[in-house]
């Protein structure tokens, strides 16, 4: 089998990029983007003008959607390198990858996502003491916990940009899995900063509902923790039993 | 202590203790073991090599279902088994549901080093195919939809294989280091300044370890470690720091010699040891090193490997994941942790007496 990758490439944040193109031939059906990246940075190759192909940057870890670091653009759409089965993905037999666009550049496919981390400091979103979940939130607060923190929804989303007061739904994710056991003491304060930071941000036009790699049922999700934030419902993200989903 | 960030190319220099968690060892293994990608191997090579001692090296966890993906072993979590799921061979054309009839009690439930081992012998029978399956087709749509979607939807997007309707096929793949940086228990090292915490050290384990309790030594141990660096400024002051590789690297510069290493390294670790393939795994690392020049960082690689292999020589007796096919049996003089140690560029092998709340 054989498809043609395309490779936004950049030696670093200045250099202008420029995309380079490799034939690659892979035997597995099920290859995905990632691990393409891997073989070619392991064995080498030339690209379509015969040019070698100098290691492509990326980040990896599990190969398996379970950490977000090999998010990047997918011809044209956010989603994980090691969730791209290339068979799938081609579109006329190319896959372009490139880096995310909300976020500073490093190298090729490497982004800068420490923002999504500052930003989750700012909302001082954890616990500051200990508390306990009962049983109830279970199956929500499990939801909200496969969040990645990829940041596939924050390319997607119309209101987001690293710079501004608006966190996104990545935040939106661990403020639903914080608000389902927060204690009594951190709730005026993480309630206001759930308003400012997320939901009056939010047009809530779900553009990033479809996109999050994890399958996170993110419009559940936030009905809850809007309840729960902003509407004051202390139960919203008690199931009860009889209503089982 | 001079560190590098791998993304962003930034050095920093830091003063004071270090405490190093740099996870378990996968990339000794690439491509071979459940954990991800990033863990190189590289710090407890580099650290090694500079004198600070190894305990246990010998002893890795073998899971026993995990499946081919794409670059890597991916796990089939023991939910599988719990929620009923059941492993067979086919032998003479039928399935053979080996651990339900070995084991009558707790069948398939058996911990991961018995059911690893038990499907590496089942596999090596004449009369069987070299495959096991987990039949999880009696599963209810309950379990499925609830608790084990995940995992499904794992199997149909990776595999092409929907486990309500088919088998899957499953093989024992290395899930977890229990050997490592040796630490006391304070989690200092052997090297003064330096200490270590999480899977990256040898510390509570010992030759087994059951699922779930790597939290043990990733958040108490790395709650420990804090504390005793937050109070022992002592050491800091005149610390000997060891020497960071800060070249740009990536353990991918090196992936066919680190392949090679670690398919001579499979031969001698595998589930089933004996003094002869161990012996022949030491030969063919000795041949390889001997074949070219190699950077200092790989060399090493080939210190820790001979290390490892070194370390279940010596055990000549079987216990939790190590088992010697010539001492089937665990040997009590044997209760003791392997320390290994890199001296004068040599690899010395001894036993050290557990503490005696331990023992
Ligand atoms: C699939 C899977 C499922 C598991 N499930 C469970 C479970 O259910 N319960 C349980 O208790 N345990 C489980 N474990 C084990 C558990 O996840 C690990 O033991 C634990 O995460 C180890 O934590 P750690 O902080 O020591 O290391 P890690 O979490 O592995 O972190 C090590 C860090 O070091 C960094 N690093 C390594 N080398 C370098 C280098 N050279 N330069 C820079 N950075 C480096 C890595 O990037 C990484 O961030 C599971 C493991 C796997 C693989
Ligand atoms: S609903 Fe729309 S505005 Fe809100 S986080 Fe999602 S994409 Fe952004
Ligand atoms: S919500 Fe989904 S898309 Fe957004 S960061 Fe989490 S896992 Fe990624
Ligand atoms: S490498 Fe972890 S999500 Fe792709």
């Amino acid at each position: 089998m054989k498809v043609e990758l395309q490779i936004l490439r950049r030696a670093n944040a200045g250099d202008t990029p420029r995309l380079q193109k490799i034939l690659y031939e892979y035997k597995d059906a099920q290859t995905t983007a990632a691990f393409a990246l891997h073989d070619i940075n392991e064995n080498g190759c030339t690209d379509i003008d015969g040019e070698p192909v100098a290691k492509i940057r990326w980040m990896c870890s599990c190969m398996q959607k379970k950490c977000g670091a090999c998010a990047m653009l997918v011809n044209g759409i956010p989603g994980l390198a090691c969730d791209t089965i290339l068979t799938e993905a081609a579109q006329n037999g190319v896959v372009r990858l490139e880096p995310l666009r909300k976020f500073p550049v490093i190298a090729d496919l490497i982004v800068d996502r420490t923002v999504m981390m500052e930003n989750l400091k700012m909302m001082r979103a954890w616990l500051a003491e200990a508390t306990k979940a009962d049983e109830t939130v279970g199956e929500l607060t499990y939801d909200a916990s496969r969040c990645l923190q990829c940041g596939c929804c924050l390319e997607i989303c119309p209101n987001f940009c690293a710079e501004s007061s608006f966190f996104g739904m990545s935040a939106a994710m661990s403020s639903s899995r914080l608000l389902s056991v927060l204690p009594e003491s951190q709730k005026k304060e993480f309630f206001r900063a759930y308003r400012i930071h997320f939901y009056e941000g939010c047009g809530k036009s779900l553009a990033c509902r479809n996109i999050c790699p994890a399958g996170i049922d993110i419009e559940r999700l936030l009905v809850n923790s809007n309840a729960a934030a902003v509407w004051k419902r202390q139960k919203a993200f008690h199931v009860r039993k009889e209503e089982k989903p | 202590m001079r560190i590098r960030d791998s993304y962003t190319g930034e050095i920093t220099d830091y003063s004071g203790l270090t405490i190093i968690c740099s996870g378990g060892m996968n990339g000794v293994f690439p491509g071979m073991t459940t954990g991800t990608s990033q863990n190189s191997g590289h710090v407890t090579a580099t650290l090694f090599a500079q004198g600070v001692q190894l305990g246990n090296p010998e002893m890795l966890q073998y899971h026993p279902t995990t499946i081919g993906i794409s670059g890597k072993r991916c796990l089939v979590t023991e939910a599988a088994r719990g929620e009923g799921g059941r492993l067979y061979i086919l032998r003479g054309g039928k399935p053979w549901y080996f651990m339900e009839e070995l084991y009558p009690e707790l069948g398939n439930l058996m911990p991961r080093d018995v059911v690893a081992r038990e499907m590496f012998f089942v596999r090596q029978r004449k009369d069987s195919e070299n495959q096991v399956y987990l039949d999880l087709t009696g599963l209810s749509s309950e379990t499925w939809q609830h608790r084990l979607s995940d995992l499904r939807a794992e199997l149909l997007h990776y595999l092409g294989k929907d486990p309500r309707n088919e088998p899957i096929p499953v093989h024992e793949g290395i899930h977890y280091f229990m050997g490592g940086i040796d630490v006391d228990i304070q989690h200092r090292t052997s090297m003064s300044g330096l200490l270590a915490a999480g899977e990256c050290c040898c510390q509570y384990h010992g030759a087994n370890r059951l699922g779930g309790n790597s939290m043990l030594g990733a958040i108490y141990g790395g709650k420990i470690a804090a504390d005793t660096a937050a109070n022992d400024d002592s050491a800091a002051e005149n610390a000997p720091q060891p020497v960071t590789d800060n070249e740009p690297y990536a353990a991918e510069d090196d992936a066919k010699c680190i392949r090679d290493i670690s398919h001579i390294l499979l031969g001698g670790l595998g589930i089933v040891r004996d003094a002869e393939t161990l012996r022949q795994a030491l030969q063919s690392l000795h041949q390889l090193w001997n074949s070219r020049e190699y950077p200092v960082r790989m060399r090493n690689r080939f210190i820790l490997a001979e290390a490892m292999l070194l370390a279940a020589a010596a055990r000549k007796e079987s216990r939790g994941a190590h088992y010697r096919s010539d001492f089937p049996q665990t040997d009590p003089s044997f209760r003791k942790t392997t320390v290994a140690v890199c001296e004068n560029g040599g690899v010395q092998i001894r036993f050290r007496d557990l503490p005696e709340e331990e023992a």
